[in-house]
């Protein structure tokens, strides 16, 4: 995928439209137990900085957390993003043609994976414990 | 009793992230199977969309979902506070399989079968002792299945 390259973007309906005009260079994926719920199995992201997205459709949120939203379309319920409150949204790669072509190259909460998701290759992985030393905690009790 | 008749024989509860829908069930078999294709791929945000069969279910909360048609013969559901995904279905048909990220209980699942594998993204491996069925095959067996529901 070429990193300059415009993309269009859409959910499964067509009534989410998204544009980004930086292309993703690689995902990450959250094992977290608030993502496993919400997604049935991981959640997958990309950061797009807010100056190179434009969204239209109808979005729904869901605050999770003190500090994060979940977005997916209401009329189809697709997937949008995950996003801490002012900060840029992590899009899930699935909106977009190719995203299975795109590295991934962390997982965070990679010990709290399900047994049966196991991803491939030699990238960063970033236990519970790492991740929520400097962050909110989010995860239930152990 | 086998690792697999003890699952049988429980039930499990579930629900989604905002607890608007919960749920209990039996669950059949420890198998969950993982669809691969483009839509489950967009619909979950990169996919694939794991469920797990279940029986008995009782749902409580059920007029919390939305359901999505994105076939003729499918329907997708979601809560309509949370947006986690639930389950696909065949449309009209009742809930045979639920997402297995739902289940408060996870332990003792594995993937059994992986369907639409021509679509798997590259940092998904092939799961070890699942079956493995492509786009081709998948449409075909659904044709049958449609063929035989109109007959």
């Amino acid at each position: 995928m070429d990193e300059t390259e415009t993309l269009e973007g859409r959910c499964l309906c067509g009534a989410v439209r998204l544009t980004l005009t930086k292309a993703p260079a690689d995902i990450s994926a959250c094992h977290c137990s608030m993502c496993r719920r919400w997604t049935g199995g991981a959640q997958w992201g990309f950061e797009a900085p807010a100056d190179a997205l434009t969204v239209e459709g109808p979005i729904a949120t869901y605050r999770s957390s003190s500090f994060a939203e979940r977005a997916w379309c209401r009329d189809c319920g697709t997937h949008l993003w995950l996003r801490d409150i002012g900060k840029a949204c992590e899009l899930t790669p699935g909106l977009f043609d190719g995203a299975a072509e795109i590295p991934l190259v962390r997982e965070v909460y990679a010990d709290r994976a399900f047994a049966c998701v196991t991803l491939a290759g030699d990238h960063v992985r970033v236990t519970r414990a790492d991740y929520e030393r400097d962050r909110p905690f989010v995860e239930d009790a152990p | 009793m086998s690792a697999a008749d003890r699952t049988r024989a429980q039930r499990r509860e579930g629900g989604c992230l905002c607890g608007a829908v919960r749920f209990s069930a039996r669950l059949p078999k420890p198998e969950i199977q993982a669809c691969h294709c483009v839509q489950c791929q967009r619909w979950t945000g990169g996919g694939p969309l794991m469920v797990v069969k279940v029986e008995d279910l009782e749902m409580i909360g059920e007029d919390g979902l939305s359901a999505f048609r994105a076939s003729e013969w499918g329907e997708r559901l979601f809560c309509r506070t949370c947006g986690a995904t639930i389950t696909w279905r065949m449309a009209g048909a009742p809930t045979g399989e639920v997402a297995v990220g739902l289940l408060d209980d996870q332990s003792g699942l594995s993937v059994a079968r992986e369907i639409f594998v021509d679509h798997r993204p590259g940092w998904l491996p092939v799961w070890e002792g699942a079956t493995q069925s492509d786009e081709a095959e998948e449409m075909a067996r659904l044709d049958a299945y449609l063929k035989d529901k109109a007959t």
